[in-house]
């Protein structure tokens, strides 16, 4: 079994491309590090990529482009996020999906980070709005954001 | 389309954005003229917040003006979920025009905004049967048949939403925004084929619209037609204003895509 954590500011910057564009499906993908030997991954940014769905064009060049960011930055592709038009879809719709294979040609065990729109509508949630899908048969389980990990 | 006079239109609304409260008439006038002016749908909150102030001191200044602001405003704030707000409007609208909804003779326009209230709250069935009433009276209500598609929508039903758009655009050929809303949904559920003939459509009626090709050029390259593509991307690129980066990408990727189907020859 493998972790998955993910950084505040990974954590904010999802909700802030669903906060705004409200209306839209918002997709985007996670940086971060992997540590084999603990069998974790940490999300520690995230790149918004579109508020629509999407066409190959937009994608590969997108994909291209942070791949050559990643590492610059010393990061990898860890994973890809998705929220879903409807408020009350919390399922992995097409654009997910298709982006997880893609990302996952290249890099090892990717995560889905899945948008809870009705606690992300909340004023003050008391959980996390967002549900992680891990590489295991479609496993999910809820992450605890915790502060940046030296 | 995005032009050079919505650009700096977007760079104007953000000034607004940093302006803060509304403080004088004038002001707050302009702002919502230029909003409406430049057809830029996601200023609900500027709209709302200056809307709502003047509607509530200055309703008199305003006269006859003041009922296309109610009904702007009203949008805004169900836009925003600011029900209450949206609720005094609808009251003065209703006041004002009576809905049809509650008698013979109100208004079918008044009606319609209601009915986006009883959305607001989630019922789509009754939603849906209400717009069922306005187009059974009355077939040319387009606000109504685009509320309709827009409840299939929401209550996760995009066959049938698909299914009425095509009715309302086989009545309505030129409704761009139906055509495009018609493409989106076609490429929700990977039904290319139907997409390229809404953005044909598209770009016979509106051959000057640089993103129409765009899209098209994009929708192209996903079903791995490069050549033609390639073309559409540089017909883009011709009628943009200059800074089209998607189009640009799009045009390299094409003509990548057909450099390497040649030396694979």
């Amino acid at each position: 079994a493998f972790t998955v954590h993910c950084s505040q500011e990974a954590y904010c910057k999802v909700l802030a491309h669903a906060y705004k564009y409200t209306a839209r499906p918002v997709t985007g993908v996670l940086l971060g590090t992997v540590d084999e030997a603990k069998g974790a991954t940490l999300i520690q940014d995230v790149i918004g990529l579109v508020h629509n769905h999407p066409l190959a064009p937009v994608m590969e060049t997108a994909m291209a482009l942070i791949e050559q960011f990643a590492k610059t930055q010393n990061l990898l592709i860890v994973g890809c996020y998705h929220g879903n038009e409807l408020a009350n879809d919390e399922s992995i719709s097409q654009t997910p999906l298709d982006l997880h294979k893609q990302i996952a040609k290249r890099h090892p065990r990717p995560c889905i980070l899945i948008i809870r729109n009705e606690i992300a509508s909340q004023a003050n949630p008391n959980q996390p709005a967002i549900l992680c899908h891990a590489e295991k048969e479609g496993k999910s389980s809820r992450t605890e954001p915790v502060d940046d990990l030296p | 389309a995005l032009t050079c006079s919505m650009a700096t239109d977007i760079a104007q609304i953000d000034i607004l954005k940093a302006k803060g409260p509304p403080r004088s008439f004038a002001d707050s006038k302009a702002a919502l003229d230029l909003i409406e002016a430049s057809r830029l749908r996601d200023c609900s909150d500027l709209v709302l917040l200056h809307g709502l102030w003047l509607l509530k001191n200055y309703s008199r200044k305003l006269d006859t003006a003041q009922w296309r602001l109610f009904e702007r405003v009203y949008i805004a704030a169900l836009d925003n979920g600011d029900v209450e707000a949206a609720e005094w409007c609808l009251g003065k609208l209703k006041a004002k025009f009576s809905s049809r909804n509650t008698s013979e003779t109100g208004s079918v326009r008044v009606a319609g905004l209601e009915n986006m209230l009883v959305e607001q709250s989630g019922d789509w069935k009754q939603a849906n049967d209400l717009y069922d009433q306005i187009l059974q009276e009355n077939h040319t209500i387009t606000h109504s048949w685009k509320r309709r598609v827009a409840v299939a929508k929401a209550s996760g039903n995009i066959d049938r939403a698909v299914d009425l758009l095509v009715e309302f655009l086989e009545q309505y050929p030129t409704d761009s925004s139906g055509w495009t809303e018609l493409a989106e949904l076609y490429i929700s559920t990977k039904q290319f084929a139907f997409a390229k003939f809404c953005y044909e459509e598209l770009i016979l009626q509106h051959p000057e619209n640089f993103l129409n090709h765009l899209c098209y050029a994009e929708l192209l390259y996903t079903i791995k037609d490069y050549s033609l593509a390639r073309q559409y991307f540089a017909q883009s690129i011709e009628l943009s204003p200059g800074n089209n980066l998607r189009a640009l990408y799009g045009l390299v990727l094409a003509a990548k895509n057909l450099v390497e189907k040649d030396s694979r020859l």
